[in-house]
């Protein structure tokens, strides 16, 4: 099965820095001293907060040949990854900020994304430039998360806003400085988790606290689940009718299910509700985006790609890798099970669509 | 197949208190019959949506597509809302205000005529089903 003749635009990957005070030479002189004392300890977790049962949730092959971690280094993730796949564009979501959704100094928090934005843009989107970023802001000050936006509006290689999850559904007004500054600048929010949820009171919470790694990933989809019937319920594509969001790393195949509820309940409560104008389906077609990885395994794929019609994936799903971690999906194996018909849509072309011409593709076709 | 369209006699305007449904089995139909302000109106009393008794519901208006967080009251008493799961129609036309649903409530003509009130139900069909 071959990729799509565009190539493969990977809405996932994970750049690492191999030691977070590299950010230090971007952080303002002020805040230089208070991070070396804490020595940034990225986030806050016990080493017993669901321990990877195999040691490393890391694929250990993606280790650079000169050592350090697992995507540290931008020409051999090249050699790895976009070189043999035919990947055109790489959107970049570093693990390492996003993890501010557990830090209690909300100042720090904003200071320090700002600084990895800086790195990873000059180290990785300045060595091959299709590395793209989304650039990671501290959603607990939506003032200043929403002046950072602004200030990324015109920098290169920047196409999305990573938005981690904190303890506010996300048609909560708490995000309205953020949602203006997104549709001001045209930059799609992208929500991805980041490791703190359910671990930390101030990330999201999943419904209890599941006990073993492998259950809080099967519980994944639950974040997602609780955040599009916020955006939907709340409105928040009436009030922004330009914002674009997209669910990474969350699958899709709950997806179909969770619309028909919530079209139903708004069927039945929509009076209540008088500012959701539409059936809620429409504007997640228009508004809404998710990602292929991890790829449910079905043991029947037919069911999968059922699934993906009810979803109406020609629309709405995008290619993602979740390079380097342990669950990534290999490019040619998704190439493989992503039926012909859909492939050049949900390789290529949506999120095309989704990013726009910041990704340097040319204009989008769709 | 044609259908015989007969009146049936359902009372006087004086059994009619204002919004208050009133229901009668007509060639073997269970209808409603409501008096507002806007005048006589005839249901099925079956929601096309799941089938409940639709006539049991409130006489309502309801809140108009509006910007968020502001609530626009408009209908008034011109809605009758099912009493399973919420959904509206207009008395008039049976039709599903906004386009919520597609499904539409069965509405009957009604007239009143010195006082007496009278809805318009086709005769029963052998194989209709109501």
């Amino acid at each position: 099965m071959s990729a799509p003749s565009q190539g493969i635009i990977d809405c996932d990957i994970h750049p690492t820095a191999n030691d977070v005070t590299v950010v230090l030479p971007y952080v303002p002189q002020q805040w230089k001293r208070r991070f070396e004392d804490t020595r940034l300890v990225t986030a806050a977790r016990s080493p017993e907060r669901w321990p990877y049962p195999g040691g490393n949730p890391l694929r250990q092959d993606t280790i650079p040949p000169d050592g350090g971690l697992p995507a540290s280094d931008p020409g051999f993730a090249r050699e790895e990854l976009l070189d043999p796949f035919g990947i055109v564009s790489a959107l970049m979501l570093p693990a390492q900020p996003s993890a501010v959704n557990s830090w209690t100094d909300v100042d720090a928090a904003t200071v320090f994304v700002a600084a990895m934005n800086e790195y990873f843009l000059e180290h990785w989107y300045g060595f091959d430039d299709r590395y793209k970023l989304a650039v990671t802001i501290a959603p607990q000050d939506p003032v200043a998360a929403a002046a950072a936006i602004r200030g990324y509006a015109d920098r290169p290689g920047v196409v999305a806003v990573f938005m981690p999850l904190i303890d506010k559904l996300l048609g909560s007004k708490h995000f309205h400085p953020i949602y203006a500054a997104a549709e001001e600048t045209g930059l799609p929010i992208v929500l991805h988790p980041t490791g703190a949820e359910g671990a930390h009171p101030l990330a999201m919470a999943f419904a209890g606290t599941p006990r073993s790694f492998g259950e809080r990933i099967a519980l994944l989809p639950q974040l997602a689940h609780s955040n599009l019937v916020s955006l939907i319920f709340e409105g928040t594509f009436e009030r922004f009718p330009q914002l674009s969001v997209a669910f990474i790393e969350f699958g899709f195949s709950w997806v179909p299910p969770a619309l028909w509820r919530i079209d139903a309940n708004w069927e039945n409560f929509r009076y209540s509700v008088p500012w959701v104008k539409r059936p809620p389906v429409e504007y997640v077609l228009e508004h809404v985006r998710f990602t292929t990885q991890p790829l449910d395994e079905p043991s029947n794929f037919r069911d999968l790609w059922a699934l993906m019609d009810m979803l109406q994936a020609d629309r709405t799903l995008m290619f993602s890798s979740d390079y380097p971690h342990y669950d990534n999906d290999d490019p040619s194996r998704t190439m493989r099970l992503v039926p012909e018909h859909l492939r050049s849509r949900v390789c290529f072309e949506n999120a095309h669509a989704f990013f726009g011409e910041r990704l340097g593709l040319g204009v989008p076709s769709l | 197949v044609s259908k015989e369209v007969a009146p049936h006699g359902v009372g006087t305007v004086d059994d009619y208190a204002i919004n208050q449904f009133r229901i009668f089995d007509i060639e073997g139909k269970s209808i409603g019959v409501v008096r507002t302000k806007s005048g006589y109106f005839a249901l099925l009393n079956r929601c096309p949506h799941a089938g409940a008794k639709l006539c049991k519901g409130r006489v309502t208006g309801s809140n108009l597509p509006s910007d968020p967080d502001v609530y626009v009251y408009g209908f008034r008493d011109e809605l009758v809302r099912c009493p399973w799961h919420g959904y509206e129609f207009e008395l008039a036309t049976g039709r599903s205000p906004f386009g919520t649903t597609r499904a539409r409530a069965k509405t009957y003509e009604v007239r009143v005529t010195d006082g007496s009130v009278e809805v318009l139900v086709p005769s029963a069909v052998r194989g209709e089903r109501g």
